[in-house]
C-alpha cells in the first residue's frame, strides 16, 4: 500500500511539473502532447520529454536575431544599470528607514523643519520607487514585444542580471558611519532583495506579458506613459551617484557618476522603442506578430 | 535523400493510415526500435517532414481518453511515398549480397 500511495504521488508530481513545463509550448502543441501523455499515461518520464521538447523549440527560436538584440540591448545594459540603481536606492532607504522607523520619535513631527524634511523624503522615494518600475516595465515591454517567444527566458535572465548584475555592498553600506543600519539583515539583506523582487522583477514581467499580447499599440496611452516615464528620468537622472560595482572580494569603484549616466542612457532604447511602435501602427503596418 | 528517423516516422504513418497520430506512431516506433522515442525528436521530425511536404497534419477530434484534447493527425503526401521508397530502394541495393542472418550465425 505504501508504495502505490508513492507511485500514486509521483504521477500527481509529474503531472504537475509537465502542466507547468508544458506552458513554454505554443497552446496548439501544448494541448496535443498533453493529450499524448495522458493516453500513454507516463510518469516522470513525460515531464523529462517535454523539457526535452521545450528546449529544442526554444533552441530554434534563438537562431532567429530577435532575442538576441533583446539580450544584448535590454537585458545585458538594463539589467546591470536596474541593479545597480536598485542597490543604490535601497541603500538610502534603508538609511532613512532606520532613521525614521527605527530611532522614530513624535519630534519629527512636531518640529517644522523635520516635518517638512520628512515629506520630501517620502516623496523623493516614492517618485524614485515609482521611475524604478516605470524603467523596469518599459523593459519587460521591450522584451516581450521584440523577442514574444523568448521573452520569458529574456525576462528570466533580467531578473537574474538585476539580482547578481552588483554586489550586495552599496557605497552606503559600505561606509562606516550607516553600521548601525547594516548591521541588521532586515537592512543589509531584506529591504534590498524586496525591492529588487518588487521594483523591478515585477514589472518586468508585466511589462512583458503587455509587450507579448500587444499586436497594436494604444496610442494615447503610450504616449503619456512615454511623456510620464521620459519626465520622471530626467528628474532623477542629473542626481544619479556613483556607487560600487562589487563582482568580487574586492571593490570594483566606478570612478566617476558619468559612468553610471551613461549606462543609464539604455533606458532611452525602451522608451523609444515604445514610441516607435505608436508611429509604426499609427502610420505604418501593425507590428508583426 | 531522407534520414533514417524520417523514414521510419513516414513508414509507421503510412502503416498507420487513418490512425496515424503523434502517441500511436511513437508507440510503433519504440516497438520497431526497441529504444525509447523522445517527444522532441518526433515532434521536431514531424515539422521537418511537414516543412519538406512529404507529411501533412490536422487536428483531429478529441477524445475521452486523451482528457478532451486533440490529436495531430499525419497524412503522407505524395511526396512523401516517392521520398520513402527512394530511401527504401538505397537500402536494398546497399545491402544487396550482404546476409545479416548469416553473418551473426557465423561470429563467435
Amino acid at each position: 500500500m505504501g508504495s502505490q500511495d508513492r507511485d500514486c504521488a509521483v504521477r500527481k508530481f509529474s503531472r504537475f511539473l509537465v502542466d507547468v513545463v508544458s506552458r513554454a509550448l505554443q497552446p496548439d502543441e501544448r494541448e496535443v502532447v498533453l493529450g499524448d501523455l495522458q493516453e500513454t499515461g507516463e510518469g516522470f518520464r513525460a515531464v523529462q520529454d517535454v523539457v526535452g521538447l521545450v528546449v529544442r523549440r526554444q533552441a530554434t527560436l534563438w537562431t532567429h536575431w530577435r532575442p538576441w538584440l533583446a539580450l544584448v540591448t535590454v537585458v545585458a545594459p538594463l539589467g546591470v544599470f536596474l541593479s545597480h540603481i536598485s542597490a543604490a536606492w535601497a541603500g538610502g532607504t534603508a538609511i532613512y528607514s532606520w532613521l525614521y522607523v527605527d530611532n522614530w520619535t513624535w519630534g519629527y513631527l512636531r518640529s517644522p523643519g523635520a516635518r517638512h524634511e520628512l515629506a520630501w523624503t517620502v516623496l523623493g522615494f516614492g517618485l524614485d520607487y515609482v521611475t524604478l518600475a516605470s524603467w523596469a516595465w518599459a523593459s519587460g515591454y521591450t522584451l516581450g514585444s521584440l523577442s514574444r517567444e523568448t521573452s520569458w527566458l529574456n525576462a528570466a535572465l533580467l531578473s537574474l542580471v538585476t539580482f547578481v548584475g552588483t554586489g550586495s555592498l552599496t557605497v552606503q553600506s559600505a561606509n562606516p558611519f550607516n553600521a548601525a543600519a547594516f548591521s541588521l539583515t532586515f537592512y543589509r539583506a531584506i529591504l534590498p532583495t524586496s525591492l529588487r523582487a518588487v521594483l523591478v522583477v515585477i514589472p518586468a514581467y508585466w511589462g512583458a506579458c503587455v509587450g507579448r499580447r500587444s499586436t497594436a499599440v494604444s496610442g494615447q496611452r503610450t504616449t503619456i506613459g512615454v511623456v510620464v516615464m521620459g519626465i520622471l528620468t530626467l528628474r532623477t537622472f542629473p542626481f544619479l551617484s556613483g556607487g560600487y560595482l562589487v563582482l568580487s572580494p574586492r571593490m570594483f569603484p566606478i570612478p566617476a557618476d558619468w559612468h553610471l549616466k551613461v549606462l543609464g542612457l539604455t533606458v532611452a532604447w525602451p522608451l523609444t522603442y515604445m514610441v516607435a511602435g505608436v508611429w509604426r501602427s499609427r502610420w505604418g503596418k501593425p507590428a508583426a506578430g | 535523400m531522407l534520414g533514417e528517423f524520417e523514414y521510419l516516422v513516414l513508414t509507421i504513418s503510412a502503416r498507420l493510415g487513418d490512425e496515424a497520430y503523434g502517441a500511436a506512431i511513437r508507440r510503433d516506433l519504440e516497438q520497431a526500435t526497441g529504444h525509447r522515442c523522445s517527444l522532441g525528436a518526433l515532434y521536431t521530425t514531424l515539422d521537418r517532414l511537414e516543412s519538406k511536404g512529404l507529411i501533412s497534419t490536422v487536428m483531429g477530434d478529441p477524445t475521452p481518453a486523451r482528457g478532451g484534447r486533440a490529436k495531430r493527425m499525419v497524412r503522407v503526401t505524395a511526396k512523401g511515398i516517392r521520398g520513402a521508397t527512394a530511401f527504401y530502394n538505397a537500402i536494398l541495393q546497399a545491402s544487396r549480397g550482404v546476409s545479416w542472418e548469416a553473418r551473426i550465425a557465423i561470429a563467435p
